[in-house]
């Protein structure tokens, strides 16, 4: 027990102290991530990337379009079976909480005080690589506590645009990796839409659409526990679902109501760097199954899910 | 806590945990302590394994990273402290990076997944390529869903889930995956200044594995 508080002990002194630390030493690399948010936003570019994940490889083509007040993304996989996924029309004056914790004028919301998603990463800038022939800048994001993972980045030194990606665990182990292999700036060419072979997702802004749960046969639920700097995103359109994000990482809970009873019992899937932790459990006797589906490491789903009660509802 | 507890918790950590075991700490789980202790034996059970993708893949990435965590020569549990404070990813090997899943077999595991949703390599990265590295041969009956299934609703659909064993538990995870994987992701690119990271994730999910 005395070594557990130690920890305690410890971990508070570094909570105080991250705040200290994150205005000076980070702020180029922190300068980098948000050119890399506004990017996002203000770039309309085309090109080709490859993701990995364990043994799998896969390409795919983005087309990223930015119009006067809205922004376009489409991602088409090359190989294998096909698929694409698209966000539509997605209005560029919505920023969202994510947005909030990366970019510096926001974060600081007038106080020198809050580091926004620095308070919770250590952030290093490397030296410049080439990246699909651009020059890119190297950004080292290690995560300050065990709740997190870390990233290695290449940012387009003249853009920002993430033209690399790697999710790291805690081991050092690379759970995915994304990067580009060609990339054109500017309106992107439609004629390449002609490869579309499945829309799997279609996103309006702000109220989706496709098929909606009564939302009546929810209970209301808490999510007790986060770890420290995850925020609810304003992602709320449906009572079995909350989501929540620290600037980088974002997770989301759901809670499914089980009739009869339920034989206790967790299981876990993963896909690249996001995992899927079930959990048949009861809340107040209720047999329900908690789902926390994100790129956090299992043991943050576990002990987020550890934490859900059911709201009480007379307590106004 | 209590020494029976701690045990629990340690079983549990190393997979050793039967079904008593769980549900007594399941029963406990509302407990910050419990969540202190976990978290404490979960920076333990870190270990150390280079980078090695990462030096396969790409020098330039594999030289830079986490470069600040391979100099601490951290030595077991007493070093957590340290391993914590954010000094880096690295401690000492205690044990395989076996803390979370409570499985039974992973032969059971990579051929019930791939068997019953019929899918192709992507499948085996589900459930991890280092065991998918370990496995020489999935030849050979596994009859992983037997027993009593359990009925659970969910919005207008029923699914049946499997019986609470590990296995069971684990398919259930892997179509919760499928299911919620869109819906995590329209708040995720939202959220993530991380561009297409998202998207790919979801394009690159096996099309027949979607719903």
């Amino acid at each position: 027990m005395s070594r557990l508080l130690a920890l305690l002990l410890l971990l508070g002194f570094v909570g105080n102290t991250a705040a200290a630390d994150c205005n000076e030493q980070d702020l180029a690399a922190r300068q980098w991530l948000d050119k890399m948010s506004h990017s996002l936003q203000e770039v309309s570019y085309s090109g080709v990337f490859t993701y990995e994940h364990g043994s799998s490889m896969q390409t795919l083509r983005i087309r990223h379009q930015v119009t006067d007040s809205a922004e376009t993304a489409h991602v088409t996989r090359l190989t294998g079976d096909g698929g694409s996924v698209m966000r539509t029309e997605h209005p560029l004056d919505c920023i969202h909480p994510g947005s909030k914790l990366v970019r510096l004028g926001l974060a600081f919301g007038g106080d020198a005080e809050d580091c926004g998603m620095a308070a919770h990463y250590k952030l290093k800038l490397g030296g410049e690589i080439l990246v699909a022939g651009r020059t890119a800048q190297v950004l080292q994001i290690l995560p300050r506590d065990m709740f997190r993972y870390g990233y290695l980045m290449a940012l387009d030194t003249e853009s920002g645009l993430l033209l690399k990606s790697q999710t790291m665990a805690q081991d050092g182990r690379t759970l995915e990796r994304f990067q580009f292999a060609d990339v054109q700036f500017g309106l992107a060419n439609p004629a390449v839409a002609g490869t579309e072979v499945e829309v799997v997702h279609h996103t309006d802004h702000p109220q989706p659409p496709g098929p909606k749960t009564p939302a009546a046969a929810v209970r209301a639920w808490l999510v007790g526990w986060v770890p420290e700097g995850f925020a609810p995103t304003s992602h709320h359109d449906n009572a079995h679902e909350q989501t929540f994000t620290d600037g980088l990482a974002v997770f989301s809970v759901f809670l499914e109501s089980l009739q009869g009873s339920v034989e206790l019992g967790e299981g876990l899937a993963r896909q690249g760097g996001t995992s899927a932790y079930s959990r048949g459990m009861q809340i107040e006797a209720s047999p329900v199954l908690v789902t926390v589906i994100g790129e956090v490491p299992v043991n943050t789903a576990r002990m987020v899910a550890d934490s859900i009660v059911w709201e009480v509802a007379d307590a106004d | 806590m209590n020494e029976r507890m701690q045990e629990s918790l340690s079983a549990l950590m190393d997979d050793e945990a039967n079904e008593l075991e769980l549900q007594r700490l399941l029963k406990h789980s509302d407990a910050g302590e419990l969540r202190s202790a976990w978290a404490r034996m979960h920076g333990a059970s870190a270990v150390v394994r280079g980078d090695r993708d990462a030096a396969l893949l790409s020098p330039k990435f594999a030289d830079l990273a986490f470069a600040d965590g391979v100099a601490a020569g951290l030595d077991g549990e007493s070093d957590v402290e340290s391993a914590n404070a954010g000094s880096g990813f690295v401690s000492t090997a205690l044990r395989p990076l076996a803390s979370f899943a409570v499985a039974a077999s992973v032969f059971a595991v990579v051929l019930v997944v791939s068997q019953f949703y019929g899918l192709g390599p992507d499948a085996a990265d589900a459930v991890g390529s280092q065991q998918i590295a370990n496995q020489v041969s999935t030849v050979g009956p596994v009859n992983a869903l037997g027993g009593a299934a359990m009925t659970a609703s969910f919005g207008g659909q029923t699914v049946v889930a499997q019986p609470a064993v590990a296995v069971g538990y684990d398919q259930i995870a892997r179509k919760r995956l499928q299911r919620y994987l869109v819906p995590h992701t329209d708040a995720a690119s939202l959220n993530t200044p991380q561009g297409m990271m998202p998207y790919a994730r979801v394009a690159s999910f096996p099309v027949d594995a979607q719903d």
